[in-house]
């Protein structure tokens, strides 16, 4: 398959596979998170592969007050440019989540890198 | 709420054994207090969930609820039942995972802000300078299901 | 839901010989329950309003405490008022007073 020709529904049942394939530990300390996916960042650049929003946990005060839940979107168009075949892709994308959830724990880029969380 | 996800078959919405009991729970009750709309009575949480149409004319009021209350109730009733219907089922972790589509995930959003309605109505938030009850355990559940809502109507509304 | 909106002819002849250029209105009051996004979705999903014609229009709530968000026939603003009642947003009806 030509990656190119990968539409937003093929795109968001790879992340779904991609999240369920996730280690049990990652997943069950998330609370209150949304995962979307998106054509491409709302500046229209092709550079940003994900973004998270939210408090990370370390950063929280008396938890689920007031606070807005954390989100987190992938896009898909920065991700197909970067991605050479569709095993390239889940690659990138599983990088995606983990490098997300590891700011959601409060990973800054620094720490995720040393991880090799991305 | 542990998490909501966009897939091909729907918005998915994964919660633990405890929010969706306690969230069914809130449904269950609500759907009751709605059976008893009838004997009202001034009650604060039937009087916001069922408004009055028009303000100012007490007869033209009654008249829009005689003609519409029954189906409005109705309505309502069978968002809240269907949300308690479908966090029965638990995943081998315990968990309840529920897929909707884009219309269940529209009754989900209104019956999720009856929910809340009727919990502001019981905890005293009537205006925009009422205190939050912060002691209160009813207002954590408030506070979360707005959370909850938050991030469905996020997947409903790319 | 036409049907249970649906009146007498004796009664719509009534109003119209009594009001007979006065459009109605249907209003959406401020409360604190309801979030500000979930309000604009209402707003764009059922009057189809754009998202900035949604959003004005949820602030103009949020800020003035209600806004105009439909003019017509009684009929038709008893339907909105019916809808915007089941998304539990606070809506009323009334003739248009300017």
């Amino acid at each position: 398959m030509k990656l190119d020709a990968l539409s937003a529904d093929q795109f968001e049942q790879l992340v779904t596979d991609e999240l369920d394939l996730l280690p049990d530990d990652m997943i069950d300390g998330i609370e209150n998170v949304g995962f979307t996916t998106a054509s491409r960042p709302d500046d229209g650049s092709l550079g940003l592969l994900g973004l998270y929003t939210g408090v990370a946990l370390t950063r929280r005060g008396q938890y689920g007050h007031g606070e807005l839940p954390d989100h987190i979107v992938l896009y898909r168009e920065p991700h197909l440019r970067i991605s050479r075949d569709l095993d390239d892709l889940k690659l990138n994308i599983h990088v995606t989540l983990v490098h997300e959830i590891g700011h959601y724990y409060g990973l800054d880029d620094e720490e995720l890198h040393k991880l090799g969380w991305g | 709420m542990k998490r909501v996800r966009v897939t091909p078959a729907g918005i998915n919405l994964v919660f633990t054994g405890e929010e969706a009991d306690l969230l069914a729970s809130v449904a269950e009750q609500l759907s009751e207090l709605l059976d008893g709309y009838e004997d009202r009575d001034g009650d604060p949480a039937l009087e916001r969930l069922l408004p009055d149409g028009y303000r100012e004319n007490a007869d033209d009021a009654e008249e829009f609820r005689r003609f519409t209350q029954t189906e409005l109730v109705g309505e309502k009733v069978a968002g809240a039942r269907g949300i308690a219907d479908a966090l029965k089922p638990r995943t081998a972790k315990g968990m309840a995972s529920v897929t909707l589509g884009h219309p269940e995930a529209v009754v989900w959003l209104r019956s999720l802000n009856d929910i809340r309605l009727a919990l502001a109505a019981r905890l005293g938030i009537v205006d925009e300078g009422s205190p939050p009850p912060l002691d209160d355990n009813g207002y954590a559940i408030y506070i979360w299901l707005g959370q909850v809502q938050f991030l469905l109507l996020r997947a409903v509304d790319r | 839901m036409a049907d249970t909106l649906e009146r007498t002819d004796e009664d719509t002849d009534l109003r119209t010989v009594v009001e007979p250029d006065r459009p109605w209105i249907t209003l959406v009051w401020n409360d604190p329950v309801n979030e500000m996004t979930y309000v604009a979705w209402v707003f764009k999903s059922y009057f189809g309003f754009s998202p900035a014609e949604a959003r004005k229009r949820m602030l103009q709530v949020h800020n003035d405490g209600k806004a105009v968000v439909a003019t017509g026939s009684r009929e038709e603003m008893e339907r909105h008022v019916y809808a915007m009642h089941g998304y539990g947003l606070w809506a009323t009806l009334q003739k248009d007073d300017e």
